[in-house]
């Protein structure tokens, strides 16, 4: 008999009909292992309840516990909680401190959790006594009342304390955690202040945003980049909040402008409240206030997606179009055929020109030689010829990341016996190395490389013209292959022709940990060629700090 | 041979008592909880096998496990309930409610140990899965409000609840076998 996960969830949900509870019934009743099965997940269900509940009474202040229980009866249930409180304080019905199970102030944590759980039970039945009928009432308060004598029987004499080691500990206000998808990093900022769930956060260059987060910009401009490598500025005051996927957020409140120049960014989507903006390649802007929306386009085209997909339409370069949502209201879309002018001050002095770069293996078949990249030495000891890379799929244990089948580089450590770096031993640096142009257009002290990477063991330093940088990020991090870092290059760039190379960090003759011994490096990355300089107008002044 | 009936105001007795009934009490509740749909009614009955345990607790027999015991008193209470309320309210059948009295383990799974493997696991879980989990049980939503935090279907939130449910459960499941 098939399991009837429908029926089961509407039994835990409580809202099981007359014909979902005789299904239920039958497969409960035909194998014990049903039985069982249900009732185990019946009860993961109520303990997550109750951790639900739990963390909900930790936040509450003692007054709001009272203020909930507004019926006369409940606040002397209340207050003899509180005399139970005090006389276990007095030791009128002990706890006994066992040698070796904890200290005196665990003993105390132990009754007063062990209260706050009768509490919210009390709390719990009283708010149902306040919509039940009178009889009921006085049937629930009986068993309230026979539950606090059971307390009292049960606390008496008790020789060992009631504890719970993780009681204290919060499940639910989880912060950001490192497994959480990282889908956008901090690209850049001017004088940015940040909030993630009312508190302040530090948010450094290359900080990583993870999906459902929401982030509040409160002061300055910030730049974030999704992994795609769309582009968003914000202006402060702006919340935004990154979706699980790569190249998506939901802007709650306040303006951005977003930029999706090359082909992997494109398709970039801004949710507002009442709208999607979805980027088909191009500059755009949003700005949401309350129930209007404003979306305008500096170049190219975006699609607005709006009432559940019943309105679909088409904006294009020099257009605004200002949606209307509001409560009672039908929804209205007007469109202007002129930019609108609250977008151009951080359109034009905030976005920046962007040069994709050549990344690994982009543009490769599978298996290919990538022509842009070589291996050129071995722990700095120069090879005859350069040696070719091979484009190759993410494997089982790479960073699998959307935009190219062919987006990892290898070099196959299988070499003669007689070559140099066959004769070397543990952990072997190899040199990566590309050339890219900088445009005359591009200013070199106003440009920076922007780039995430990943690397088969890892990736240790970044030589830019034979200019070794050595950055925080790349010195930390041992084996970087299931996930990808950020990195920003600002220094010893020129005009023209530029060497990059990429020292990746891998182990030799099968010592460590890499089989068959084979080097692999995934870059993404791209040149960006200008400044963020401050509003004057809007910041009140000329200078700012970058963070 | 059974032992001596326990006297219940022995003081020893009662802290014997406090001691059973704190480890066994979860897996009462997880029963009642799952024998009876109407989930307000379980906790009614919960309160009532409590005072029926300590009120007989003088004539349990300690070479019984305590839990088997507890929860004998609990099925003979929810079979009174069905036979009170089979035509008002929604009841299993009674085939269902022995089924799941007999599927009670007989060595009951501590709460604390529960809600530390149940921790754990959330910890395990997928970002979206946590974060709809979340919605559910701490912040009390159901599905449809869920979908729009989320940017989801309701189906889609139903379907991820359900899952995660049942991986939370397998993953719990796992770490007391483990």
């Amino acid at each position: 008999m098939t399991r009837p996960d429908h029926e089961i969830d509407a039994f835990l949900e409580g809202q099981l009909t007359d014909e979902q509870a005789r299904v239920l019934d039958d497969w409960i009743a035909a194998d014990p292992a049903n039985a069982a099965a249900f009732l185990h997940l019946s009860r993961t269900h109520q303990v997550l309840t109750v951790l639900g509940k739990e963390n909900l009474v930790n936040r509450q202040t003692e007054q709001a516990i009272v203020d909930a229980f507004d019926m006369e009866s409940d606040l002397d249930l209340l207050g003899s909680l509180a005399e139970m409180e005090a006389s276990a304080e007095t030791s009128q019905y002990p706890v006994a401190i066992s040698p070796g199970t904890g200290s005196a102030k665990d003993q105390d944590i132990t009754l007063s959790h062990a209260l706050s759980e009768l509490r919210w039970v009390a709390g719990k039945s009283a708010n149902r006594l306040l919509h039940s009928k009178p009889v009921i009432t006085s049937a629930v308060a009986a068993v309230l009342l026979i539950a606090l004598t059971l307390f009292l029987v049960f606390s008496g004499g008790q020789d060992k304390p009631i504890t719970d080691p993780l009681a204290n500990t919060p499940l639910w206000d989880t912060p950001p955690q490192a497994h959480q998808p990282v889908v956008a990093t901090l690209t850049d900022s001017v004088g940015a202040q940040w909030r993630s769930y009312d508190k302040p956060v530090p948010m450094p260059m290359g900080a990583q945003l993870v999906a459902f987060e929401r982030y509040t910009l409160t002061h300055g401009f910030a730049e974030i980049t999704t992994q795609r490598g769309a582009v968003a500025i914000l202006e402060a005051p702006a919340t935004i909040e990154l979706l699980d996927g790569d190249n998506a957020l939901r802007l709650h409140a306040g303006k951005l402008v977003g930029i999706c120049l090359t082909e992997r960014s494109k398709g970039f989507v801004v949710r507002t409240p009442s709208m999607d903006v979805i980027d088909l390649g191009t500059e755009f802007g949003v700005h949401v206030e309350g129930d209007a929306v404003v979306a305008t386009v500096f170049s190219g085209e975006v699609e607005l997606v709006a009432d559940d997909d019943d309105i679909r339409l088409a904006l294009e370069r020099g257009q605004t179009a200002r949606l209307s949502d509001q409560a009672g209201s039908d929804l209205t879309i007007s469109i202007e055929q002129q930019v609108d002018q609250g977008f151009t001050q951080l359109h034009q002095q905030f976005a920046k020109t962007v040069q994709p770069l050549p990344g690994t293996g982009f543009g490769t078949k599978i298996n290919g030689i990538d022509p842009n990249w070589h291996v050129v030495a071995c722990n700095d000891r120069p090879f005859d010829s350069p040696q070719p890379l091979r484009a190759i799929a993410a494997r089982g244990y790479h960073a699998v990341l959307p935009g190219s089948d062919a987006q990892w580089l290898n070099w196959d450590l299988s070499l003669s016996p007689d070559h140099p770096a066959s004769q070397l031993k543990g952990s072997v640096s190899f040199l990566f190395r590309t050339v890219i142009d900088l445009p005359e257009s591009m200013d070199p002290s106003q440009t920076q490389i922007a780039m995430h990477y990943a690397a088969d063991n890892r990736l240790h330093a970044i030589r830019v013209n034979g200019e070794r940088i050595v950055l925080e990020d790349l010195s930390k991090g041992g084996v970087l292959i299931r996930s990808t870092r950020y990195a920003s290059v600002t220094e010893h760039l020129v005009r023209g022709e530029n060497t990059i190379d990429f020292e990746v960090i891998n182990f030799q003759n099968n010592e460590v940990i890499d089989g068959p011994g084979a080097v692999s490096f995934y870059l993404d990355w791209k040149l960006i060629g200008r400044e963020m300089k401050p509003i004057d107008s809007a910041s009140g002044s000329s200078g700012g700090s970058r963070q | 041979m059974a032992n001596q009936p326990t006297k219940p105001n022995d003081s020893d007795a009662r802290a014997r008592l406090a001691e059973l009934w704190h480890n066994s009490q979860p897996s009462v509740s997880a029963y009642l909880f799952a024998s009876v749909p109407n989930h307000h009614d379980a906790e009614d009955l919960l309160g009532q096998v409590a005072v029926a345990v300590a009120r007989d607790f003088d004539q349990y027999d300690e070479s019984q496990p305590f839990v088997r015991w507890a929860v004998g008193i609990a099925r003979h209470r929810v079979l009174n309930y069905r036979r009170k309320y089979a035509m008002s309210k929604i009841v299993f059948s009674q085939e269902t409610v022995e089924a799941l009295a007999n599927a009670v383990p007989v060595e009951p799974i501590r709460q604390s140990d529960f809600k530390a493997a149940l921790k754990l696991c959330m910890g395990k879980l997928q970002t979206h899965a946590r974060k709809a989990v979340t919605l559910r049980y701490e912040n009390d939503l159901r599905p449809r409000h869920i979908a729009n935090e989320m940017d989801m279907t309701p189906n889609a939130v139903s379907i991820l609840l359900h899952r995660s449910r049942k991986a939370l459960a397998d993953c719990v499941q796992d770490s007391m076998e483990g």
